[in-house]
């Protein structure tokens, strides 16, 4: 046994820098494919490619703080989907616990005066909303994706009818009345909260019995039958943390980011918690990953704010740029993931 | 025999991306029309030899003749165009779908143009060629394994190969079965074909092949006429005469003290999924420093009995006693906890394949590595780990290696290794030594004796007649679900055994 270590050490380290190289060329090697790929699109378009990097790419990055406030909601989002996908579930309805998060953290607010219960309140409120979906997987054999997606509409129906009919503001009727100002959080909060929770779960995925057995559910089903773990209860766990962290991150956004009011077509959420399935696949569902990813995606978009507002490209186009992005850095992930499935591992 | 090669690999080499050497430049010869014997230990190469030449992955260096022509095969497509064909250990049959839907389906593969009513004649004629005969309109999962090979030996066949390999096609046979199926092999080289045979079974290798190549540790040891070699030959070939330990362990057997009963089932009736009685009503004891041999054709029930004494299937009927405690209640780890171990035939499901060795280890024994905060101590799961790495001689570069790198032998050894440091007072062990070396299957046997010989007891499911016969205190045996006899092995000759296995 021992010779056997020995024998092999050199080419075993050699091995291992070579995988560690080959962690870092990876998504390199896709982001300049999407570079690329982008710069064509932009050029079809009409737009100068270089003058669109250099505006996204300087400026996206460059304020530092904004950068990190802004990466917050989508640390809980990506959590929202890894959590559960490392447990097998698929977890697309992260939009809808967002919004049920911001809603319901938003009204606990007016109640309580009280940041903390506020979070706590969306905090549960996503988890329960993910739950739903998880019991209905386990029990029922309803499948995740289709009840996700129509949960996601009824959330966004349901907030928007209560900012417009029950808590609006009397002198904008198109948004809520604001957080009150005891309940308000400061805006470096929002990140410490969000990279803390992604430490919990980390802490949570890979040295805790519970994490373990997550793990395990995902990996071989088999496996877990066999080591007798109860499997329905884990996976409605694992989906709980999920949509818990979502509920958090829409939390975050009305009690950390002014004007500290939800609108009714949900302009400050619409999106983050779909955002979420890319950052989590991006951050390779690890949690240390998830923030990377969170933050280089913000950069993006802010980088995407600005090149709208100075270049004057529409939107639309900035989303293609960023989608793009995402897309490619997913791809080798994702056919790994795929090829293992097949028995092919890379 | 003509002595031209049909197929010639010359100094193949396959290394896999993570730096594990498969094959050591491998050259490699077959004549045409003889049944060529691939003969090695688990983790030889023998395998990866044979799915290189059916163009399934590519080698890392070497070059490739098919009747002397240099080919290059992008997938197994282009193996099945040059007359090549692959029996698996495992079937590729879609389980739901009729025979004639199978074959259709391989065909179509070859002929888009084919249609249902043509498969009929081709299935006839390649039928009658084999000597074998079925009903297009049967479902396949209602079929024995046996007759499912058959098929999936005519499936190659009609897809037009000449050259067929079989991937250690005896591993899931009865003894009766792979009679019929050395009958058919024997009928096709008399019609020209060529056969490689791939196994680590001598017997089989001197039963049936022209000429056999012995591999090691990814090279060819040597390749010789079958009848000029005797068994304990190319057993030495096979596993090198540094190693060559055949003599079985002499392990003295302790009176037996006082006879306790560890497990009883009362009674006990399972129904699958599907709701089909697979257990029906079993009464079994098994009593301490005893090995019960459950003998019986795979499929029987044998894991259903077994999954439900570990709690994995709950029964419909029927109590369970541990030790003296009603246990059919209890969950899966419960039962692990009270001191039962189970070690099930498919390792896919003992292991996570893409999980590392550390990971693995505490599959069955989480709450033993857990704090009060449930916190699993990951420092002290490696340092229990590095012994049992040592004491089972587990071969591995690294503890953070995915399971699935590693052999099955290993992978075996693994999982034994991990059940034994539980400490259990009752072991369900099926198929134990299935797809395993003979060292390997020495060392494990041995290991299920020391075992027993401690006081504890083992309650062996195997479909290894010589394995249950090698082991066993007390034979059982199990025949659609139901325990047809039981007795002591000196009262049973395999002869009485057979009869009730095949009832």
């Amino acid at each position: 046994m021992r010779k056997i270590f020995l024998e092999e050490a050199g080419s075993l380290y050699q091995r291992r820098a070579l995988r560690y190289l080959l962690i870092f060329l990876e998504p390199m090697t896709a982001f300049a494919i999407a570079t690329l790929i982008n710069a064509f699109i932009l050029y079809l378009l009409r737009y100068d490619p270089l003058e669109v990097y250099s505006v996204m790419f300087l400026t996206g990055y460059s304020d530092i703080h904004y950068l990190f406030i802004k990466s917050s909601p989508y640390i809980a989002t990506g959590l929202a989907f890894s959590t559960p996908f490392l447990a097998g579930i698929f977890n697309i309805g992260g939009e809808g616990q967002l919004y049920v998060g911001a809603l319901t953290a938003l009204l606990a607010s007016y109640v309580s005066r009280n940041f903390l219960i506020s979070i706590l309140t969306g905090s549960i409120a996503g988890a329960l909303l993910s739950g739903l979906i998880a019991f209905l997987r386990v029990y029922r054999n309803v499948n995740e994706v289709v009840t996700a997606i129509m949960l996601n509409w009824i959330m966004y129906y349901i907030t928007s009818y209560i900012i417009t009919v029950y808590i609006y503001d009397p002198f904008a009727p198109y948004q809520s009345r604001p957080v009150p100002r005891e309940a308000v959080i400061n805006p470096d909060l929002m990140f410490i909260i969000s990279v803390f929770t992604a430490l919990i779960i980390y802490i949570v995925l890979f040295y805790t019995s519970i994490g373990y057995m997550m793990r395990v559910v995902g990996r071989s089903f088999r496996s877990a039958v066999y080591s007798g773990i109860n499997i329905k209860r884990i996976m409605i766990l694992s989906m709980m943390i999920g949509g818990g962290s979502a509920g958090l991150g829409g939390a975050l956004i009305p009690l950390g980011t002014s004007p500290h009011v939800l609108d009714n077509t949900m302009s400050a959420l619409y999106g983050v918690g779909f955002m979420g399935i890319g950052i989590g696949l991006l951050g390779r569902n690890n949690p240390i990953g998830i923030i990377i990813a969170s933050i280089f995606i913000s950069g993006l978009i802010i980088g995407g704010q600005n090149v709208e507002r100075i270049i004057g490209a529409p939107p639309e186009v900035v989303d293609v740029i960023i989608g793009i992005t995402i897309v490619m850095l997913a791809i080798p992930y994702i056919l790994r993931n795929i090829l293992a499935k097949r028995g092919v591992y890379i | 025999m003509s002595r031209r090669p049909i197929i010639q690999m010359i100094g193949i080499e396959k290394i896999y991306p993570d730096g594990q050497y498969a094959l050591r430049g491998v050259d490699f010869e077959v004549f045409e029309g003889e049944i060529h014997g691939i003969l090695g230990e688990n983790g030889a190469g023998k395998t990866t030899l044979m799915r290189i030449l059916y163009g399934e992955i590519r080698p890392t260096r070497g070059r490739i003749f098919v009747r002397g022509r240099e080919v290059r095969f992008s997938g197994p497509w282009d193996a099945i165009r040059e007359g090549i064909g692959m029996v698996y250990q495992h079937f590729s049959l879609i389980p739901s779908f009729t025979v004639r839907e199978n074959l259709y389906l391989s065909m179509l593969s070859m002929n888009k143009k084919i249609r249902r009513e043509d498969i009929d004649e081709i299935a006839r004629e390649y039928g009658e060629m084999i000597g074998f005969k079925i009903s297009l309109d049967e479902v396949v999962e209602d079929l024995p394994i046996g007759v499912q090979q058959k098929i999936e030996i005519l499936k190659t066949l009609m897809r037009g190969a000449r050259i067929l390999i079989l991937d250690e096609p005896t591993s899931v046979l009865s003894p009766l079965e792979t009679v019929e199926l050395f009958k058919i092999l024997r009928r096709l080289k008399e019609s020209g074909y060529t056969i490689i045979y791939i196994t680590h079974k001598l017997r089989e290798i001197k039963g049936l092949t022209d000429r056999v190549t012995i591999m090691r540790r990814g090279r060819v040891v040597s390749v010789v006429e079958t009848d000029k070699v005797s068994e304990e030959e190319l057993a030495k070939m096979m596993i090198g005469s540094e190693e060559f330990v055949f003599k079985r362990s002499e392990v003295k057997r302790k009176e037996k003290t006082e006879k306790r009963r560890i497990l009883e089932i009362r009674g006990v009736s399972v129904v699958d999924d599907k709701g089909v009685e697979k257990v029906r009503e079993v009464y079994l004891e098994i009593f301490n420093g005893e090995i019960l041999g459950l003998a019986g054709v795979q499929g029987n029930g044998q894991k259903e009995l077994a999954e439900a004494i570990a709690g994995i299937k709950k029964v419909s009927r029927g109590r369970i006693f541990f030790n003296g405690l009603d246990i059919t209640d209890l969950d899966v780890r419960e039962r692990y906890r009270l001191g039962i171990s189970y070690v099930p035939d498919s390792r896919g499901e003992a292991l996570i394949y893409n999980m590392n060795l550390v990971e693995n280890f505490i599959l069955t024994s989480l709450e033993r590595y857990m704090n009060s905060l449930k916190i699993i101590d990951w420092r002290r799961v490696r340092k229990d780990l590095l012994k049992a790495v040592e004491r089972f001689d587990i071969k591995t570069r690294s503890l953070d290696l995915d399971v699935r790198f590693l052999s099955g032998g290993n992978q075996q050894k693994l999982i034994i290794a991990r059940e034994f440091s539980r400490d259990p007072k009752l072991l369900i062990v099926s198929e134990p030594t299935h797809g395993l070396d003979i060292m390997s299957t020495i060392y494990v046997r041995d290991l299920l004796r020391k075992f027993r010989d401690s006081g504890r007891g083992v309650l062996l499911i195997s479909s290894d007649l010589d394995e249950i016969y090698e082991l066993s205190d007390r034979i059982a045996v199990i025949n659609r679900g139901r325990i047809v006899i039981t007795g002591d092995p000196k009262e049973l000759p395999p002869e009485k055994i057979g009869y009730y296995i095949g009832i």
